[in-house]
């Protein structure tokens, strides 16, 4: 069963996408900030995390830098899932080393799309 | 009664002239007729009354005329006269009365002789008319005819011997003849060899005549020792070829002195060409040869002197035909003597069209001997074509008869003195009216004060002044309008004479109140002073302008404007500044005079109005312009000036004037204007620029506003997606509790959303003025619980929230609805941000129309640096971690307060809690 560690401040979006992602037959790990998912990320190696941006504390993009720092980590595939969703966003995105840009709100289908295509 | 017709025979034209006139005047027609045959064809044609003829005539002689007429029938009647000179005895006349003659006259004869005759003789002829007429005797005619010849013939032969004794005569007078030519004659019998020396011939040779026969060897005798080979040697040639020939020879005379001769000599031949004779003649040519040498010299000598004279020699014969042409006239002229040889020169292009009528004239005049020499200046061409004036001395050379032979031209090229004079008189034509007309005076004086010259003004002036008339030679001191004057005038030309010159001005109220300006020079030959020479100006004028220049001056000297005048060079030099330009400037006027006025100039003078300054002086313009100058002492001014061009009456540029102003002080006053203006504008650039950053902001809040409300949006929007489509996605998967959770977080998301959709309104509202206040009475306390209550019901857990109310009255006049929105937001905010565990203090308190609500949390609290921000709209804490909120609480609180014209303030510690202060007017 592959794992996906997902980082999501808000609490009941994080339970949506959780449900669906457990209804898709994945292994899910949520964080509900980055400090906490980057402790996660120490014990565990997931197959695949997806993030959102504006959160407390730390925000995505500085989470993928730390995630990319780890060498570990270095080749996991990252999918930002986030409603701040401007060019510029995007393009920092992919600079900081995200796989893919998925804008919220999304289709159910089309995150699963995303995920099995890196998985 | 008819005139009555003479034929008058004669071949002498002047006496048949004379006949004429005589009987003409005594009343006759008169005929002539030249000779007896014409007499004749008179008398055929013409009715003739009576015939005069003459004796001796050609063709038919007077008796054969008489004689044919009175032997005719039809003119037998017809009167004759004889009229001769040839009367040699008086058988003419007797042959005459023979030949038929009426009369016979013997020349001359007076007039009245001849009338009475003729008139007798008609008398009688018309008394005869009817007798018959007397036959003359033809044979007795003709023997009295040829005794006539006889008589003639005897006649030659005394006629010959006259001419014998005039031959003997004229050998006298030969003999003289050679005497005075000193040539003598010889001659040689060639039969008897008998020597025949005339006596002249032995007077040429010093010898005497009896001397001695005459020889050969005589004759050699005489012949110079140098010559005698060659006389000799002619003299025996001559005998042996018999040729007559010549020779020149010196010879010796008896004396011994040595003489020239010449011989010239020729034969004589018989009718058988035998020699019979030789004869010659001896000339002593001594004294010739010495005229002969003398002529020579002086034929050389004037040869030299022609050739070597500038003056070209040039001569014309009778036919204006070039003889002599020199070598002076060839360099003239530039022909040379081969191409104007017997050409005529007068005629040809040679002489000036405007000269060569007149030319012509003076030459034909030389020539035909009218004139026998003059002196003419004309113009000629060159060969070259060059235009030259001549001046030409020429005079004539005479024949014996009188006829002239050579017309002899001395030639001078005067085109250079010519010029000169023409320049001279040009000159003195120019300087003559020049001094006739102007309007100084101008005239000489000679020592004795007599005027010599005077020009038309002095004339003029003096007759003005003193009332006299100026001639050479008036009195100088004359002309003076008084005593006074007179005086002064002899002092003058007294200084001039001592060879001082000098001006000096006179004034005269004669004939007006006048000026005069006079200068005296004095007039030297070698280095006396014979004379003054005085030019004198009317300055009348120049004086009253020269009082009003004063008094001009004086307005500029004591104007408060500085004035400064330059010339009008092209660096215009200072000739005049005014005691204001020193005061201004602190430059004395001599210390400026002949300098620029770049003097004035300094580094802090504008360069460009500088520019404009030399622009103005090039173009000649008027000009005005204000500039920093500097003062003598280096202090700086502002120099306010005009500058002016100056011209004379004749439109010259002749000067600058500058009229200058120190402005400092305005100058002053308006940089400190400037300055307070551009302080000014420095201020409200920055008000400007805040409010356009304040403008900025806003846009880019509004900007974020968007921004961060569509992800405020987006948040509940992508739960309420993921539920729906897992419920419809995995409905089978879902049991009935997870699928009702789903449900339930569906309609929060939404009301969520509602809400946050209620705040953005009605702060949008509130932004825009559109929320009304509508305040009504209510009482306060009663009013603060209800809604504490409210919220600590629907509170998750249960929270503890005190009120203190110190409010002197809890009743105050205030919008119900944004009262209850501002207390409702400050319990929410304390309550959310709080641990459950903690008390939420609330304070009411108020009075003189204003009410305090105070809420204290002892939540997480705000960072400093977030307590200005607290209030934006979407602002929230970085530390509310997870707490939900739309960030518009505080803002749309904020409003709310404005609107009652109250305001809040906030004081908070991280992690201690935070106090939010709410003042409202409640009046």
């Amino acid at each position: 069963m592959k794992t996906i560690l997902l980082v999501e401040d808000t609490e009941h979006l994080a339970e949506e996408i959780g449900d669906i992602l457990r209804l898709e037959g994945f292994h899910v790990l949520f964080g509900s900030n980055a400090i906490k998912a980057l402790e996660i990320l120490s014990g565990t190696t997931p197959d695949l995390i997806i993030t959102d941006l504006l959160m407390p504390v730390m925000d995505g993009f500085e989470f993928i830098r730390h995630v990319r720092a780890m060498p570990t980590l270095a080749g996991i595939p990252i999918i930002i899932l986030s409603a701040k969703a401007s060019p510029e966003d995007k393009l920092l995105g992919i600079e900081v080393g995200a796989s893919a840009f998925v804008n919220k709100p999304c289709k159910a289908y089309e995150l699963i799309a995303r995920i099995n295509a890196f998985i | 009664m008819d005139k009555q017709t003479i034929l008058v025979v004669d071949d002498t034209l002047t006496n048949l002239k004379l006949s004429k006139d005589i009987f003409e005047l005594a009343g006759f027609n008169v005929i002539t007729a030249e000779d007896g045959e014409l007499a004749f064809t008179v008398l055929a044609d013409h009715h003739v009354d009576l015939v005069i003829t003459d004796i001796m005539m050609p063709n038919v002689d007077g008796y054969l005329l008489c004689y044919t007429i009175k032997a005719s029938d039809k003119l037998c009647l017809l009167p004759v006269i004889i009229y001769s000179a040839t009367f040699t005895s008086s058988s003419d006349e007797e042959m005459a009365i023979e030949s038929g003659a009426d009369l016979f006259i013997r020349k001359p004869a007076s007039m009245n002789t001849l009338v009475l005759a003729v008139q007798d003789l008609l008398r009688c002829a018309a008394k005869l008319i009817q007798k018959r007429p007397k036959q003359p005797k033809s044979l007795k005619a003709t023997r009295l005819y040829n005794e006539g010849l006889v008589h003639k013939l005897e006649r030659r032969n005394i006629d010959m011997e006259e001419a014998r004794l005039k031959l003997e005569r004229s050998e006298a007078r030969l003999k003289a003849a050679q005497s005075i030519a000193c040539m003598g004659s010889w001659e040689i019998d060639l039969a008897t060899n008998v020597h025949q020396w005339s006596d002249e011939l032995f007077r040429i040779f010093g010898s005497d005549v009896d001397e001695t026969l005459p020889c050969q060897e005589f004759f050699l005798s005489f012949i110079h020792p140098d010559d005698f080979e060659f006389a000799n040697h002619r003299m025996t040639t001559a005998l042996q070829t018999l040729e007559g020939s010549a020779f020149d020879f010196r010879f010796l005379t008896k004396a011994g002195d040595i003489h020239y001769g010449y011989t010239l000599y020729r034969f004589e031949f018989d009718s058988d060409s035998m020699p019979v004779r030789l004869y010659g003649i001896v000339q002593d040519t001594t004294e010739k040869r010495l005229v002969d040498d003398a002529l020579r010299t002086a034929y050389d000598r004037l040869t030299f002197h022609l050739e070597n004279t500038p003056l070209a020699f040039i001569e014309l014969d009778d036919h204006n035909l070039v003889k002599s042409w020199s070598r002076a006239a060839e360099e003239i002229f530039g022909w040379s003597k081969q191409e104007l040889i017997d050409n005529n020169i007068t005629g040809g292009s040679i002489v000036h069209e405007h000269d060569r009528l007149w030319m012509e004239e003076q030459t034909q005049k030389l020539i035909s001997g009218e004139i026998s020499g003059n002196k003419v200046q004309y113009r000629t061409y060159t060969k070259s074509g060059r235009i030259i004036w001549c001046e030409s001395l020429n005079s004539t050379l005479k024949d014996k008869n009188g006829k002239v032979v050579t017309v002899m031209s001395l030639v001078q090229d005067i085109t250079e003195s010519k010029e000169t004079e023409q320049r001279r008189d040009f000159d003195r034509n120019n300087l003559k009216a020049l001094v006739n007309n102007t309007n100084d005076l101008i005239w000489s004086v000679d020592r004795e004060y007599k005027i010599i010259t005077s020009n038309s003004a002095f004339d003029a002036m003096v007759k003005l002044r003193s009332g006299k008339i100026v001639t050479v030679g008036s009195n100088a001191l004359d002309t003076a309008a008084d005593d006074d004057q007179s005086q002064r005038f002899q002092h003058y030309y007294d200084r001039a004479f001592g060879g001082e010159m000098f001006t000096e001005t006179e004034h005269s109220n004669q004939p007006a109140e006048l000026w005069f300006e006079t200068s005296y020079y004095p007039i030297f030959k070698g280095d006396v002073v014979v004379g003054t020479a005085c030019f004198s100006r009317n300055i009348t004028k120049q004086r009253e302008a020269g009082d009003h220049l004063l008094l001009l001056e004086s307005v500029i000297t004591n104007t408060n404007d500085s004035v400064l005048i330059t010339d009008a060079g092209a660096k215009p030099k200072i000739v005049y500044v005014n005691d204001a330009f020193t005061i201004m400037t602190g430059y004395e006027a001599e210390e400026v005079m002949g300098k620029t006025p770049d003097i004035l100039q300094g580094p802090a003078s504008d360069k460009k109005q500088l520019e404009s300054v030399q622009e103005a002086l090039r173009n000649v313009r008027h000009l005005e312009a204000e500039l920093v100058n500097y003062k003598k002492n280096k202090e700086e001014f502002w120099n306010n000036f005009t500058m002016v061009p100056v011209h004379n009456k004749n439109g010259l540029h002749t000067h600058w004037v500058s009229i200058q102003r120190d402005v400092t002080p305005r100058r002053q006053q308006e940089e400190f204007a400037k300055r307070k203006l551009e302080m000014l504008v420095v201020e409200r650039t920055k008000e400007l620029h805040d409010a356009l950053k304040k403008e900025k902001e806003l846009v880019e809040m509004k900007n974020k506003f968007v921004t961060i409300a569509s992800h405020e949006f987006r948040t509940p929007l992508a739960t309420i997606s993921f539920a729906a489509e897992s419920i419809r996605s995995y409905f089978h998967q879902l049991t009935g509790d997870e699928i009702t959770r789903k449900l339930v977080k569906i309609e929060d998301q939404a009301s969520h959303m509602t809400s946050l959709l209620d705040d953005i309104l009605t702060l949008g509202k509130s932004e825009n003025g559109k929320i009304k206040v509508n305040r009504i009475s209510l009482d306060v306390r009663e009013f603060i619980e209800s809604i504490i209550e409210e919220v600590r019901s629907t509170a998750a857990g249960s929270r503890q929230i005190n009120l203190v109310f110190s409010c002197t009255d809890s009743r105050i006049n205030a919008d119900d609805k944004l009262l209850r929105n501002i207390i409702n937001n400050l319990l929410t905010n304390a309550l959310k941000f709080s641990e459950a565990d903690t008390p939420v203090n609330v304070k009411l308190s108020g009075g003189n129309g204003e009410i305090v609500i105070e809420v204290k949390d002892q939540g997480i609290g705000i960072e400093e640096n977030e307590l200005e921000l607290i209030f934006e709209s979407f602002q929230r804490g970085s530390n509310v971690s997870t707490v939900s909120g739309t960030g518009l609480g505080l803002s749309i609180l904020k409003k709310a307060v404005e609107l009652m014209a109250g305001s809040v303030e906030v004081t908070s510690t991280v992690r201690n809690g935070s106090t939010f202060t709410v003042r409202i007017p409640v009046l």
